[in-house]
């Protein structure tokens, strides 16, 4: 079980029921859900910057279409932090969209671990699992 | 055997013709217009054609500066191609005159100078009436700008489908799956159901959105009928009744709403109520919404702007993407993002534009300008 897990995504219902499989299937202790992904990228700044003692997320669910900051420009602010992140967090993009184009696109993306379609199986959980 | 005729055929009709004769026929019947123009720039000499052409009688035209029936917009250029005519260099190129009745004819000119004696004397000229073929080249421009704004737009529903249309269909499946769960705590339940009956709420509305939208590029066509903007206005406010009591607001006219407008009703009906719609979504918590709705005219186009205390927002952050689809800029307010698109779209249609004015924290004002005839 993982210790921490963030979600990022605009949509509340998302929120939730993302939440809701990560907790029926037991997959982390604390699940953070933001909607703003501006103040999720400010928490993942803290910590690796070390003014705040919270500990790096080791997953993150990450959408793409979210107004004023998206899934890509979130990703795009990371790209310094790479380092600091590798073998730390784990990032997953979670969309519900069907563009090839996107998927594409995230595999170029050296802090991208993996490419999810909406909704959430759980399959695909247990191979994220933690052993 | 074939009698093999010589190739010059003599004529004795045609031989008795004197080369200056001749010369003077082709000049003046010349399907093409054929003139000389003097040094100080009036006409010398002109065939028939120039005369049909501009709609003016040689004597009008003789003693006259050729400047006087170029359009304005191609004076400049005009006057520079008559300079280098007249430093000895032949000009080949396009240009615009008016006739008389004030239409645009485009020429095709070629000038070249007559000399004397090694010395220019006089500019010669024969200029092609290209008008026609002009016309048809900017009916072609027309054309494929259409299918460009086409081809975007079937692009555009490619992403609504990909993108947007997929997001309540996922949470529909990822909803349904997780309710097929055993041991489900029993509020997470609940919420699950609310939120699947929302998100088929949403891709009902949504399809209902896209439909609109298939169904206005037909009513491009529409016709136009004069409208009465007051009553119009009025109309909107009472198909919004519950909206706006519901938001307890307050709504002002002011202007001359009773300047008609020659357009089409269902556009304006459509911009008006989506605009108010979008005063009420996003108006503040922390003051009652007050709309002021006006109609100015400026010469032949007249001012709609729907002005609302709102929220406001920073249209640097907001930039482009403000009228596009399913765009959303405000965290927890329930919007599909169609309404400006479908706004824009429609004040397309009716030849106008639509600009915002907008300040975080104080408010919004939408101005819709569109032609009044």
């Amino acid at each position: 079980m993982y210790k921490k897990v963030f979600i990022v995504d605009d949509d509340e219902v998302s929120i939730f029921l993302t939440e809701a499989i990560l907790e029926a299937e037991s997959f982390a202790n604390e699940c953070k859900g933001f909607l703003d992904a501006k103040i999720a990228l400010q928490n993942l700044m803290d910590s690796v910057h070390g003014s705040s003692t919270e500990a790096l997320p080791e997953v993150i669910f990450l959408d793409l279409n979210m107004p004023f900051l998206s899934g890509w420009d979130f990703l795009e602010a990371l790209s310094p932090y790479e380092q600091a992140l590798r073998g730390r967090c784990r990032i997953y993009i979670l969309t519900s969209s069907v563009d090839e184009q996107e998927q594409k696109r995230a595999a170029h993306s050296k802090l991208v671990a993996g490419f999810l379609q909406k909704p959430l199986e759980d399959e695909w959980l247990l191979q994220l699992q933690k052993n | 055997m074939h009698n093999i005729t010589s190739p010059i055929q003599r004529s004795t009709g045609l031989d008795s013709m004197r080369l200056e004769r001749l010369n003077r026929l082709l000049f003046n019947h010349y399907p093409d217009a054929i003139y000389t123009i003097k040094l100080d720039g009036t006409f010398h000499t002109v065939n028939e054609t120039v005369c049909e052409v501009l709609q003016k009688s040689r004597e009008q035209l003789l003693g006259q500066n050729y400047q006087l029936i170029i359009h304005p917009e191609h004076w400049e250029e005009s006057l520079h191609y008559f300079k280098s005519a007249r430093q000895g260099l032949p000009q080949r190129y396009q240009t615009v005159v008016l006739n008389t009745s004030g239409e645009a004819i485009f020429l095709d000119v070629t000038n070249f100078p007559l000399k004397a004696a090694g010395n220019v004397v006089a500019i010669f000229g024969v200029a092609k009436d290209i008008t026609e073929q002009k016309e048809r080249e900017q009916a072609l421009i027309r054309t494929t700008q259409e299918l460009q704004h086409q081809n975007e737009e079937l692009e555009l529903f490619r992403k609504i489908i990909a993108h947007d249309f997929r997001s309540p269909i996922a949470r529909l499946l990822g909803l349904g799956k997780l309710l097929q769960k055993d041991n489900l705590p029993e509020k997470t339940q609940e919420k699950a159901l609310g939120a699947l009956l929302q998100s088929a709420q949403q891709l009902d509305g949504m399809v209902r959105d896209l439909n609109q939208m298939l169904t206005l590029h037909h009513q491009g066509d529409e016709p136009r009928e004069h409208c009465d903007v007051e009553e119009l206005v009025q109309l909107c406010l009472d198909n919004m009744q519950q909206e706006v009591d519901g938001a307890s607001a307050s709504i002002t006219l002011a202007g001359h709403l009773d300047t008609p407008l020659f357009t089409v009703k269902a556009f304006l009906v459509s911009i008006i109520q989506n605009l108010l719609s979008n005063a009420i979504k996003y108006r503040s918590a922390e003051r009652p919404l007050h709309i002021k709705i006006s109609l100015v005219q400026h010469g032949t186009e007249a001012v709609l702007s729907v002005a609302d205390n709102g929220t406001g927002m920073n249209l640097e952050e907001v930039g482009p993407s403000l009228f596009k689809m399913y765009k959303r800029f405000h965290h927890s307010i329930d919007g599909k993002g169609l309404g400006l698109y479908l706004i824009k779209e429609q004040v397309r249609m009716l030849q106008g534009r639509v600009e915002v004015e907008s300040t975080p924290g104080a408010g919004t004002t939408f101005k819709v300008t569109l032609p009044i005839h």
